[in-house]
């Protein structure tokens, strides 16, 4: 691999990748901030990446850290007191953060749709499963409501709940967990969306359960030909499910990279850490479990410096001045981080070891 | 469903007989009969009266009579108006209760949902600042000040409206117009708080937000996704609101001299009249476990969740 | 930063020294989503800041709850409507208390010449007297199309000569009656209607005041010994409670009155039997939904005794839900009262309240309205102010719910 040359500070600027499938979705720049009474929360901050026809991209982070927000902001989906303050997403030409509502809402479940964390509440309690898969089938497709029913029980069978043709006809309270998770990503596929949006759908579901679904989401999507955008705090799933990953850290996306290549060579000291702590779950050592000390900050006012610094083991002082720069390891690797930037102050050179896979960067400076 | 609807009706049953019958002794064994007030009363007429009410007997049997006399239908004969059955008065005059009651239900419903909804869709802006510190006055001020006020504005200084009456009466079925109004008013603010509480949490429920990430428009996710969900709450306080109701009719009727059975409870509280106070008392009771009834079922349709937590 | 966020930070992890707001706030709304955020916010699983976290709960419910309540004021006293109502509540406070010795004329002293005579700024009684009759007596000849008799006219100069010579004696007093100045004018029995306002406000207030009170006080025990012991206790209390809910409570109040009698302290028994319902079933869910919080749990493994747990733990977090219920019980109360009162089935005279005054001018509504507009509005705007101050208050603790609405 050659790593020199692609290895270039970019600052602001995305580079777009060349190579793969055709490009389904474009987001640029993206920011979405929360205007409170305690200040302006930058729950996305300047989040751009691309996403491709049939690839599943998973979006990894600890709570809070942005990345349901990200993807609300997709769709334009942000609830008061929030706000798309900048950015692009485009999707077949048409920016859907600049379009009219009528175009937005005739994409909305029928070219990207989305299935949500917890089926419990996703799903109208007042209706019926099968009102609520036939609804999106009769304002996209312009079904009649037999054809809809029909359609809809399809598709019921189709995500595995046996039985569909009188399950159809119950409330979401006679559901299972599980089996709610499976209407909902029914109502979801209902259209044969281009894109599917799925926001830890299986972090509220038993762990028996989870495989299920996510066997499930995968085979459909696969079928269908959907691109998937998978957020999850899991790394395990991550690891099953998603052919790239973007880190995402505080509002922003720290490392981005395709999966196998993430896991063996994480270049962001959150995403080693994130790593770290699930791989020792692997090994028999006896030794206390590495966690990341300290919490994801909070998103106000936050000063123009790396966000991770208080927890970063190679923490530096420059890294409290100044933003870090994306620096490009590989044409489809990212980091935001200083400590593989070319242009580094002198000071840095004090710097703690830099861990095994970093530092071969940096020889090679 | 046909379980749940017999079992919420048998469960009526109980709480009659237990309104029934702690009204019952609480009168009985109250200090003073309804015939201490005329003084010097001889003793053999004292005797005759008691005879004739069944006073007489020992207070066990006159419970038995009386359960006995209510399942007839028969509530025993006025103290006050002498050889006049007490379900004489309440047959003619629960209609009028019952009509002002209905109608200042429908308009507090009316009024009170559709300004809750509008004020919730728009949340922070002018019409829902208006909307609801209009339902802060009509909370604030009570239904028997707002009603004389009325009156005085409407009727005595404008004279656009009869100061009393009823439909049918000397004074024309303009008469229905303030009572109706005034016995609505402190419901229709209630229920548009409530209103508007619920439908903006709906708007921010989880499914509401599904609703939108499926393509629906703005109207359908309202009228679909999101009445449904508000209006349950509401559902649930109708049976307060319509105790509230029937209660303060009593204070309408006095006001605006509706021929309901408000002027009877009155008169007969103060003339300490037993027997009527009784069959006023039965009277409401059924109405208002009635209603409690209508609205339990009412909810289980409107949400389906509840059967399976209630069976 | 106030004491609240220190204890955070203290349980937050040293590294993060900015600990993120919303958990803050989030600790603050209610004691049961306290116990949430507090496993949810915590996720560091490092053995050394779960054993200070135990150690440092015993005193965390009381602390908590002292400065949320602290808070609870701090944020009240941002609210400009709040702060009106209290200032408001305050003068009627103020106002009735002194009743007794504020220069006002007796609330029960009639003066059957004075009857009706309507609000003034600057004429006497006698003046409004003689007017009213001099008035009538006119319209009276008009309408028979004559000038007024020699009778007439001496009647009136009789009246004339009662203004300047008649004496009565109040409270060892030799006075002339006539000279009295009705500010906010007469009643039917010729008494002072501002005094009348005044100490009629007295009872109003103390009724919805003590009522009030007392209804929370037996629905607090009630309502913790149901919620704390669960089990056949809750099912036996709460099905009494939902029996005496089925029961329509006014029209037993009403016959309560009828039987026990017309006064201020039945009333104030037949309201407070029936209206510790509510609290009851407030306070219950409350403390079940506190009884699994983690720092009553902590307590109880350190020993603490059921009483203790109650009344150090539970009843502190409960606090901003019962001063809430209790602001917004008061007007509840003062209308009830005067539902009855208007209907002559509450207080007696000569004593009065804004429901009784209210209920004895409708009928001479044509002619005297301002018997009925004068406790109208003095009533109206106390209750307007509880009732802002109750939801000024239930924002103050309960951020949450502001920003939803």
């Amino acid at each position: 691999m050659n790593k020199d040359k692609d290895k270039k500070v970019m600052n602001e600027v995305h580079a777009p990748h060349t190579q793969g499938k055709e490009l389904l979705l474009d987001v640029k720049n993206l920011s979405t901030h929360f205007f409170t009474p305690d200040g302006i929360v930058k729950a996305v901050d300047d989040i751009s990446f691309v996403l491709r026809k049939g690839e599943v991209l998973g979006l990894v982070g600890e709570s809070g850290c942005g990345k349901s927000v990200t993807v609300m902001s997709l769709l334009k989906l942000i609830p008061k007191p929030g706000q798309i303050v900048s950015g692009s997403v485009n999707y077949k030409g048409v920016d859907l953060i600049k379009c009219n509502t009528r175009t937005l809402q005739k994409i909305r479940g029928n070219n990207i749709s989305m299935i949500f964390q917890d089926p419990m509440t996703s799903l109208n309690p007042f209706m019926r499963i099968s009102s609520q898969i036939m609804e999106p089938l009769m304002i996209h497709r312009g079904m009649k409501k037999k054809q809809a029913f029909e359609k809809a029980i399809d598709i019921l069978k189709m995500v595995g709940i046996s039985d569909a043709e009188q399950r159809i006809r119950n409330y979401p309270h006679e559901f299972s967990g599980g089996m709610r998770q499976r209407a909902m990503i029914a109502m979801a596929l209902a259209c044969e969306p281009d894109i599917l949006i799925a926001d830890e759908p299986t972090t509220a579901l038993d762990v028996s359960v989870q495989i299920q679904i996510l066997e499930t989401i995968k085979e459909l999507a696969t079928m269908l030909g959907t691109a998937v955008i998978f957020i999850t705090h899991d790394l395990g799933v991550v690891a099953n499910m998603c052919d790239r990953v973007h880190v995402m850290y505080a509002g922003r996306i720290v490392e981005e990279a395709p999966v196998t290549r993430l896991f063996k060579h994480p270049a962001h000291p959150y995403t080693q850490g994130l790593i770290d702590s699930v791989q020792q779950l692997f090994d028999d050592t006896q030794e206390p479990l590495r966690v990341i000390e300290g919490h994801p900050p909070t998103l106000v006012n936050m000063p123009d410096a790396c966000l991770f610094y208080p927890r970063c083991p190679h923490a530096h002082e420059l890294c409290t001045k100044k933003r870090p720069p994306r620096v490009h390891l590989h044409s489809t690797h990212m980091a935001e981080c200083w400590l593989h930037a070319t242009h580094q102050p002198d000071t840095f050179n004090t710097s703690p070891p830099l861990p095994q896979q970093a530092s071969d960067h940096e020889q090679k400076e | 469903m046909k379980a749940f609807i017999i079992r919420r009706f048998l469960g009526i049953i109980p709480t009659l007989l237990i309104i029934i019958t702690v009204s019952f002794f609480i009168i009985r064994l109250a200090p003073g009969s309804p015939f201490t007030r005329e003084k010097d009363l001889p003793p053999s007429v004292r005797q005759n009266l008691e005879e004739k009410y069944g006073l007489d007997k020992p207070i066990g049997i006159q419970y038995l009579r009386y359960l006995g006399g209510i399942i007839r239908g028969d509530l025993g004969i006025s103290m006050q108006y002498v050889d006049r059955e007490v379900s004489y008065f309440i047959i003619n005059s629960l209609p009028t209760s019952l009509l002002l009651a209905t109608l200042a239900l429908t308009l507090a419903l009316l009024l009170g949902l559709s300004g809750g909804v509008i004020s919730a869709l728009r949340q922070n802006t002018w019409l829902d600042y208006l909307i609801m510190s209009g339902s802060v006055i009509g909370i604030s001020i009570p239904l028997f000040v707002i009603g004389p006020i009325l009156m005085y504005v409407f009727a005595i200084k404008l004279g656009w409206l009869p100061t009393s009456g009823w439909i049918g009466g000397r004074t024309g079925n303009a008469a229905v117009i303030l009572p109706v109004i005034t016995l609505s008013f402190p419901y229709i603010a209630n229920i548009a708080r409530l209103t508007r509480a619920s439908v903006l949490e709906v708007i921010h429920s989880d499914y509401v937000r599904t609703a939108y990430a499926k393509g629906l428009s703005q109207l359908r996710i309202i009228l679909v996704h999101v009445l449904r969900g508000a209006i349950t709450p509401v559902v649930s306080y109708l049976g307060p609101i319509f105790a509230g109701v029937i209660t303060f009719s009593v204070v309408v009727e006095s006001i605006f001299r509706v021929p309901g059975l408000g002027v009877f409870f009155i008169q007969s509280s103060f003339n300490r009249d037993y027997t009527f106070i009784m069959g006023m008392v039965i009277t409401y009771s059924i109405i208002l476990v009635l209603m409690n009834f209508l609205v339990d079922i009412l909810y289980v349709v409107i949400d389906p969740r509840t059967l399976k937590k209630k069976t | 930063m106030n004491k609240q966020s220190t204890k955070d930070d203290h349980i937050r992890t040293p590294s993060s020294t900015n600990p993120p707001p919303h958990a803050h706030s989030r600790s603050r709304f209610s004691g049961d989503s306290f116990g949430h955020s507090f496993g949810r916010d915590n996720p560091s699983p490092d053995k050394k800041f779960a054993t200070k976290n135990l150690l440092s709960l015993q005193d965390f419910a009381s602390e908590k709850s002292i400065s949320l309540t602290k808070d609870a004021i701090r944020r009240l006293l941002k609210n400009k409507m709040a702060v009106l109502a209290l200032v408001t509540i305050i003068f009627y406070f103020t106002i009735t208390l002194l009743g007794p010795v504020l220069p006002i004329y007796s609330y029960r002293f009639q003066v059957l010449e004075h009857r009706n005579l309507p609000p003034t700024w600057n004429k006497t009684a006698g003046q409004l007297w003689y007017e009213r009759e001099k008035n009538l007596t006119e319209a009276y000849a008009q309408r028979q199309n004559r000038e007024l008799s020699p009778q007439e006219h001496a009647e009136l100069k009789e009246i004339l000569y009662r203004i300047e010579h008649d004496r009565i004696s109040i409270e060892d007093e030799t006075v002339n009656p006539h000279t009295r100045h009705y500010l906010l004018g007469t009643d039917q029995l010729g008494r002072d209607i501002l005094a009348r306002t005044i100490f009629g406000g007295r009872i109003s207030i103390a009724i919805g005041l003590i009522g009030a009170l007392t209804a929370v006080i037996i629905g607090i025990l009630v309502g913790s010994i149901a919620g704390f012991y669960g089990g056949k206790i809750d099912y036996i209390l709460m099905r009494f409670v939902d029996i005496m809910y089925g029961l329509p409570y006014m029209l037993l109040v009403i016959i309560l009155m009828t039987l026990l009698g017309r006064n201020v302290i039945n009333l104030y028994f037949a309201l407070a039997f029936i209206s510790w319902l509510t609290v009851s079933r407030v306070v219950r869910g409350q403390i079940i939904s506190l009884k699994n919080a983690e720092f009553v749990e902590a307590a109880r493994t350190m020993g603490a005794n059921t009483v203790r747990i109650i009344a150090i733990h539970m009843i502190p977090n409960t606090l901003g839900v019962i001063i809430v219920f209790t602001t917004l019980r008061i007007p509840v109360f003062i209308i009830t009262e005067a539902f009855l009162s208007f209907l002559g089935l509450g207080v007696s005279a000569p004593l009065a309240s804004w429901g009784s005054l209210i209920g004895e001018s409708v009928p001479l509504l044509e002619t005297a309205p301002w018997q009925l507009f004068v406790p109208s509005i003095a009533m109206t705007f106390f209750l307007f102010a509880m009732n802002f101050l109750g939801d000024g208050l239930r924002d103050a603790f309960d951020p949450k719910t502001k920003v939803r609405r």
